[in-house]
């Protein structure tokens, strides 16, 4: 019976690839839509929809594709993800309180996940460089 | 833990690569395990007999305090 571990090669680079692609047309269509400002409350809960469901198809590719290594770099990403979501948790905390000291301004949401981005790479590079 | 990774492979003389194709894992894993800092999972430790013709209790050994 296949199993994730069967999808060597370049399958798994092609579904994060198609699924990359999935996400840029979403988020291109349902950003441009909502920027319209439509009347329709439907409308605009449809292309919230689209969106998230652009973006999902992207973050089920990773999943797959980590699925697809061995057990030691599965347990890279693990820590990986685990870090990530840490220092995201104390950032967001921080984030709060420096607003509420008056310290720190508006925050578009958008910038939480980019950074999020950013610390999940740096995240995977610190946990690869522990288990050296 | 502590195990015999890296003296079998140099009996058998494997690079850490040739080994890692065998037993099908990354290079780093190989590493990993023989600096002791992973320790493999149970079909991964039994693969790892299996290629070296010895038993599990051969390779690995736990340590005080695992």
């Amino acid at each position: 019976m296949p199993t994730r571990k069967d999808e060597t090669g370049l399958r798994p680079l092609a579904l994060l690839a198609a699924s990359m692609l999935v996400w840029a047309v979403t988020a291109v269509i349902s950003v441009r839509v909502l920027h319209r400002e439509p009347e329709s409350r439907l409308l605009r809960a449809a292309m919230v929809a689209l969106g998230v469901a652009g973006f999902l198809s992207w973050v089920v590719a990773i999943a797959r594709l980590i699925m697809t290594q061995d057990e030691f770099s599965q347990r890279i990403h693990l820590v990986a993800i685990a870090l990530t979501c840490a220092v995201t948790a104390v950032l967001l905390m921080m984030g709060d309180l420096l607003q509420t000291a008056g310290f720190l301004g508006y925050v578009p949401l958008q910038g939480i996940w980019m950074a999020m981005g950013v610390i999940w790479w740096l995240a995977i590079v610190v946990a690869s460089w522990s288990y050296r | 833990m502590k195990n015999r990774l890296r003296v079998l492979r140099a009996e058998f003389h494997w690079s850490q690569l040739e080994l890692a194709m065998r037993l099908g894992v990354s290079r780093q894993a190989i590493n990993a395990i023989e600096t002791g800092k992973y320790d493999p999972s149970l079909p991964l430790a039994m693969k790892i007999a299996r290629l070296f013709e010895r038993r599990i209790e051969d390779i690995f050994e736990m340590e005080d305090g695992d």
